[in-house]
C-alpha cells in the first residue's frame, strides 16, 4: 500500500487533504523500509506508535495475533477541520482490495487513486535481521 | 477495575496525539484544522506486513 499512497499523495494534497501514517515502527525503520523497497522516502506524514498508545486509544489492538504476526489493525480514518471523525474503517483492507483503496479518494473528493501492490516481498525482514 | 477505552466512532473528536511535520510539531487537532480533510491510516510493523 505504501507504493500506492506514495504515488497518489499529490492527489491527496490537491484535494486539500493530508495523510498521516501511523505504525509501531520507529521512524528510522520506516525510512529504511522506504529506501529498501521503494528507493525513496515516503512523502506523507508519519507517526511512530512504538508504545501502542495511539493503537489503544483508537481501539486498534487485535485480540489475537495476525497470522503473519503483529497485533495492530490496519485502519482508515477521515477527520474534518474540527477533528471530528467522519469515516472509519477497522480493519481497512485498502492494501489488498482495490475498491477499498479507491473509496478513500471518493471520500475526500479527489481524482481516483491508482492502487498497486507495493511488493509482496519479504525484504523488510532483512531490516531486522542484523 | 479500569475500564477499557472505548474505540472512537464516527461523529466524535479523534483522540489527540502530537506529530512532527516539515512545518513543525502540531497536535492532531491543529493539523486537522489546516486541511479540508485529514486521513489517518494505521498498519502493523513492516516486519510482519511489508505492503
Amino acid at each position: 500500500m505504501a507504493a500506492s499512497l506514495k504515488q497518489d499523495y499529490a492527489k491527496i494534497l490537491k484535494a486539500g487533504a493530508n495523510l498521516v501514517m501511523i505504525s509501531p515502527d520507529s521512524l528510522e525503520d520506516h525510512r529504511k523500509y522506504a529506501l529498501t523497497l521503494l528507493r525513496e522516502e515516503l512523502p506523507y506524514l508519519y507517526v511512530s506508535d512504538g508504545d501502542l498508545d495511539i493503537a489503544r486509544r483508537y481501539g486498534l489492538i487485535r485480540k489475537q495475533e495476525h497470522p503473519h504476526g503483529g497485533f495492530y489493525y490496519r485502519s482508515l480514518w477521515i477527520l474534518n477541520r474540527d477533528a471530528m471523525i467522519t469515516y472509519k474503517s477497522v480493519p481497512w483492507e485498502g492494501n489488498a482490495q482495490v475498491e477499498e483503496y479507491q473509496k478513500l479518494f471518493t471520500l475526500i473528493d479527489s481524482e481516483p487513486g491508482e492502487w498497486r501492490a507495493t511488493c509482496g516481498l519479504r525484504e523488510p525482514e532483512k531490516l531486522h535481521a542484523s | 477495575m479500569i475500564a477499557k477505552p472505548k474505540a472512537p466512532g464516527v461523529g466524535v473528536k479523534a483522540p489527540e496525539f502530537h506529530l512532527d511535520t516539515p512545518d513543525g510539531r502540531f497536535s492532531l487537532h491543529q493539523l486537522a484544522a489546516q486541511h479540508e480533510k485529514l486521513i489517518l491510516t494505521t498498519q502493523d510493523s513492516y516486519r510482519y506486513h511489508p505492503n
